[in-house]
């Protein structure tokens, strides 16, 4: 990948063999390609060009979330609301929503990052696609 | 890489899946002015094999609050490539294969369909979903990917009446996997929507409302 793809990435990754992946776009993520290997570090890039970075988890989970209506006035759009970044640790799950949209008469705004914490028990948790764990 | 949706309808017959011999549905075309669903009463003017209606035809088509429950017996397609009608078959009864929901890729959890005031997604407050009436949605909603829906499953409550973050999930609690769909095939989810207006509803009107569904990609 050339350097400024490189900068344009939605995320890097580093390995603990100190090796990098860049992933893609919101469209086309990469994260399915992610070489299986063990994850020290990822790099997301937020809408404001910063970055939020995890580290020191087991396992890395990501997915971009979209809507499209059927009805009304916007139907047949694809709206792509949220990325999602996921880290476990032991038995804890902790998501990082990145909201993507300004929606009207929402109280996140684009760029925002909502933390939660989930039992890796919890139904939203053991309901992931397995293959998304990295 | 990105998943796309296509949502089709049954024109036909609705014991027959998308893809199989004999299947007959129609791909939405959701871009602007072209088509759109209609859940109405029905009329001369208003049916399978009509023109498009106009507002008036639509009015009086509308259903009418009765002493009991009423279900809206029809769901019409205005398509517009044909510049007709199109009876969506098997809306509300016990039928599989109304609504499909086409998938082309793997998603990281299960889709769900949704209903909310409009396309902002913000509120669910209209007498027809229930919001802030002490109803419950007039809109049911039922996964028929793996089954049936079963007799008068709109009048027993068995659906999810939809509304705001009441969901209906498209997949039986599961992502969708393509282990096993051939390259360049979909993943066909499907569900039935059927509208129960309550007995005797003290407040009529003609509403609007936007259903949504909600996926993911990896």
């Amino acid at each position: 990948m050339g350097d400024r793809n490189k900068s344009q990435a939605l995320y890097t990754i580093i390995f603990e063999d100190k090796t990098t992946y860049y992933g893609g776009s919101i469209f086309d993520t990469k994260w399915l390609d992610i070489p299986k290997k063990k994850i020290n570090r990822i790099f997301y890039r937020l809408p404001s060009g910063d970055f939020l970075c995890l580290g020191n988890y087991d396992k890395y989970f990501h997915y971009i979330e979209a809507v499209q209506d059927l009805t009304g006035r916007e139907r047949g759009k694809t709206k792509i609301e949220y990325a999602y970044l996921m880290g476990k640790r032991g038995r804890v799950v902790t998501s990082y929503r990145i909201t993507l949209i300004n929606k009207p008469f929402d109280k996140y705004r684009l760029g925002d990052v909502t933390v939660r914490e989930f039992d890796i028990n919890d139904e939203k948790i053991q309901k992931l696609n397995k293959k998304g764990w990295k | 890489m990105a998943v796309n949706l296509v949502v089709r309808v049954n024109i036909d017959d609705p014991s027959i899946a998308y893809g199989e011999t004999g299947a007959d549905y129609v791909d939405l075309d959701l871009s602007p002015n072209r088509d759109y669903l209609i859940w109405t009463g029905g009329s001369d003017d208003v049916k399978d094999g009509e023109n498009e209606p106009t507002e008036t035809e639509l009015n009086i088509a509308s259903t009418i609050i009765q002493a009991t429950a009423v279900q809206v017996p029809h769901c019409l397609l205005y398509d517009y490539s044909a510049g007709l009608l199109k009876e969506v078959e098997g809306m509300g009864d016990n039928e599989r294969y109304v609504f499909c929901f086409s998938f082309d890729g793997e998603t990281a959890t299960e889709p769900t369909l949704e209903a909310w005031d409009d396309s902002n997604h913000a509120t669910a407050d209209k007498h027809v979903l229930g919001g802030e009436t002490g109803y419950d949605s007039f809109v049911n909603a039922i996964c028929t990917t793996s089954l049936s829906p079963g007799t008068d499953w709109v009048g027993s409550g068995s659906g999810t009446k939809i509304a705001g973050n009441v969901t209906l999930g498209l997949n039986d609690g599961d992502p969708i996997t393509m282990t096993g769909i051939a390259t360049g095939e979909t993943y066909d989810c499907y569900a039935n929507i059927g509208i129960l207006i309550p007995a005797s509803y003290d407040t009529p009107g003609a509403e609007t409302f936007v259903t949504t569904v909600r996926f993911t990609w990896m």
